[in-house]
């Protein structure tokens, strides 16, 4: 696991996000709340289930909230406020300071452009370089994420590359115009276990090589105990716990950290049960007043489903839960 | 006793040339050759693979929603092939299947006691009311709150429609059921809710089980024994713990080096092996696992590996599985 060092400046400072839905239904609150510190060629997980609003604090982040969608708070990257900012500003951030990376690399890319062609896009459009040029860059970034034989494949179509490849090509796409931050948005989901494991070795390798920081929002445990330093657990669309990756893993100070560990599937568990945490994610168009983690909580208590629990300092982690944290494991 | 036997099952797909003359010969593609197992009564076979290695196709074949191109499936010892179609349909009500993703596989105009009761009247022809009652007792055992008996599928999670397809397959009290990636769809903190379900009823009812699933921990968790495949082949075959714990064939290693291990702690998995899961239009000459695997020797490419018994209970398709060496 990489290792974090505070000294360095941020490159995403997240304060007090919150992202509102407008929907006939009623407004839908996706997230609550969420602060964040990112360093330069730092590592941080975002990690929640469905719902939880992983996703959405990317999509603030990088300005594409759909259309009923509301931000406030303050993101500011490398120290600029870009929440709520025109799109032609956003443009011109975007693929320079921060680039994403998203689940499903099929959709993501163009089926009936060249791939060379949608990755001198990028070059022409944010760097000025020339046709030929863009062409050059673009060939030398598919080789640096290991597909071979770069300069024949630009003249190929999305559905000529397999699976992987294509989640290769988007990497590429991303640090074209080598940004401070690279969002990777479930980016092994649609993957097989096998070509996950390239794709996560890929992104680690090309991390170090451009001194890249990295924002993973996964499901997975697994992943952020190998790819990031630092971890935010969120469920309901607030923060549960957030700390240094191994101190969260070693000692869990929230009950829904301690449970989602427990019942993630490993391959040396002991005994015929899997550990599961009872009842349903949340409705999120029907948020209990208190913890949202309330009606499925061991530790409830009657406090917890009327008092939203502040998110407070524990150790080296924070934490939002009204229970004993000595209670919690 | 032998519920079920499968015998040299094949299944292949025919797929139009792409650009060719319409008369022109279709392509073959073989998405699952030459595959045998047995199922015992009250016995779970767990069958892993990446997507395209044809355990779903495997596991239609079986259950006649696919058909064979070869091979035969025997119940009890007696082959479908040779039954007559009313015996096939009585067969039919013995096997039932859950699906991957809940909420597609259940009809959204009908209510969930509608959904349940479906089969009872059917297979069985019960009556409307009983069927109702039978099926708000079936809601009781998957957990489920019976008085939520005239709601509808998309006012339920997840995890809860699947437990109302599991009441649905399970009503006709079947001897074989068939859950194909049950969990994959469904959260983390819900999988496991769903895995010590089917377990349960699994045992209780006595049913015997093809669980398919691309998560070798979740199959490790509910099966006694478990096969791996990889592109329409059996790699290997054995007692679930012994498998996932001791792995002859190597890719069945790989499987288990790339699943990330959810510690920070944990020294780095292996480097992943390289490629992709060819395609089964064109697979590779000899051993299908050949150009990936680690272990591969120059005649892996010439004639298909012998499958060695190392063990009793356990078969692996490769002369030079681990510890060979």
């Amino acid at each position: 696991m990489p290792t974090d060092d505070r000294s360095r400046a941020n490159v995403l400072e997240i304060d007090d996000l919150h992202v509102a839905f407008q929907t006939t239904g009623g407004p839908v609150h996706a997230v609550n709340g969420l602060s964040l510190r990112l360093p330069e060629r730092g590592t941080l997980a975002i990690v929640g289930e469905s719902g939880s609003g992983k996703s959405q604090t990317a999509f603030a982040v990088m300005g594409l909230l759909a259309r009923n969608g509301r931000a406030e708070g303050s993101v500011r990257l490398a120290g600029q406020e870009v929440l709520n900012l025109p799109e032609a500003k956003l443009n011109r951030l975007r693929a320079r300071k921060v680039a994403m990376v998203f689940q499903d690399p099929m959709t993501s890319l163009n089926p009936y452009m060249r791939v060379g062609e949608q990755l001198a896009e990028v070059l022409v459009l944010h760097e000025g370089l020339s046709k030929r040029d863009a062409l050059t860059r673009s060939a030398e970034m598919l080789d640096a994420v290991r597909i071979s034989d770069a300069r024949g494949r630009l003249g190929q179509y999305p559905h000529e590359f397999s699976g992987g490849m294509r989640q290769r090509v988007m990497i590429a796409m991303a640090l074209l115009c080598r940004p401070a931050l690279l969002i990777a948005d479930e980016p092994t989901t649609a993957l097989d276990v096998t070509v996950q494991a390239q794709i996560m070795t890929l992104l680690e390798d090309v991390r170090e090589e451009f001194g890249t920081a990295l924002l993973l929002i996964t499901h997975d445990m697994g992943l952020v105990a190998e790819a990031c330093a630092e971890t935010i657990v969120l469920y309901g669309g607030r923060v549960m716990e957030q700390g240094p990756t191994e101190a969260l893993f070693d000692d869990p100070t929230h009950p829904y950290t301690a449970g989602l560990l427990a019942a993630v599937p490993r391959l040396d568990a002991e005994g015929d049960e899997m550990r599961a945490i009872p009842g349903d994610p949340p409705d999120m168009s029907r948020l209990p007043p208190g913890c949202p983690f309330a009606p499925r909580c061991p530790l409830v208590m009657d406090v917890c489903r009327t008092v939203q629990p502040p998110l407070a300092p524990h150790g080296p982690q924070r934490r939002a839960c009204h229970a004993d944290p000595e209670a919690v494991g | 006793m032998t519920l079920l036997s499968v015998r040299d099952l094949s299944v292949t797909f025919d797929v139009p040339r792409r650009g060719a003359m319409p008369w022109a010969p279709p392509l073959r593609l073989h998405a699952v050759s030459n595959m045998s197992f047995d199922l015992a009564a009250g016995e779970t076979l767990g069958i892993v693979g990446e997507s395209g290695s044809g355990k779903s196709t495997l596991a239609r074949a079986v259950i006649g929603t696919v058909p064979m191109s070869g091979g035969e499936v025997l119940w009890e010892g007696k082959p479908l092939s040779g039954m007559s179609p009313t015996e096939r349909r009585g067969l039919r009500a013995q096997m039932q299947m859950v699906f991957q993703d809940p909420l597609a596989a259940l009809n959204p105009r009908m209510t969930v006691g509608e959904i349940i009761a479906e089969p009872l009247r059917t297979h069985r022809d019960v009556p409307r009311r009983e069927a109702r009652l039978r099926a708000q007792e079936m809601m009781e055992r998957v957990g489920l709150l019976p008085n939520l008996v005239n709601r509808y599928p998309h006012e339920f999670s997840g995890g809860q429609c699947q437990r109302i397809g599991i009441a649905r397959a399970l009503i006709l009290e079947p001897r074989l059921l068939v859950c194909d990636e049950p969990v994959s769809a469904l959260d983390v903190s819900v999988q496991a809710q769903v895995v010590n379900l089917l377990r349960r009823l699994g045992r209780e009812m006595g049913l015997a089980m093809i669980f398919i699933a691309h998560d070798l921990a979740v199959v490790r968790q509910v099966s006694d024994r478990v096969m791996v495949m990889y592109l329409g082949r059996r790699m290997e075959e054995g007692p679930a713990r012994a498998v996932t714990d001791a792995p002859l064939h190597p890719y069945t290693r790989a499987l288990i080096d790339s699943v990330p291990v959810p510690d920070p702690r944990a020294p780095r998995r292996a480097r992943a092996i390289r490629g992709e899961l060819p395609s089964p239009l064109n697979p590779p000459s000899g051993c299908v696992f050949h150009p990936r695997c680690p272990r591969a020797h120059p005649d892996c490419s010439e004639g298909r590996p012998p499958v060695l018994r190392p063990t009793p209970g356990r078969a692996v398709a490769c002369p030079y599985h681990e510890g060979t060496d």
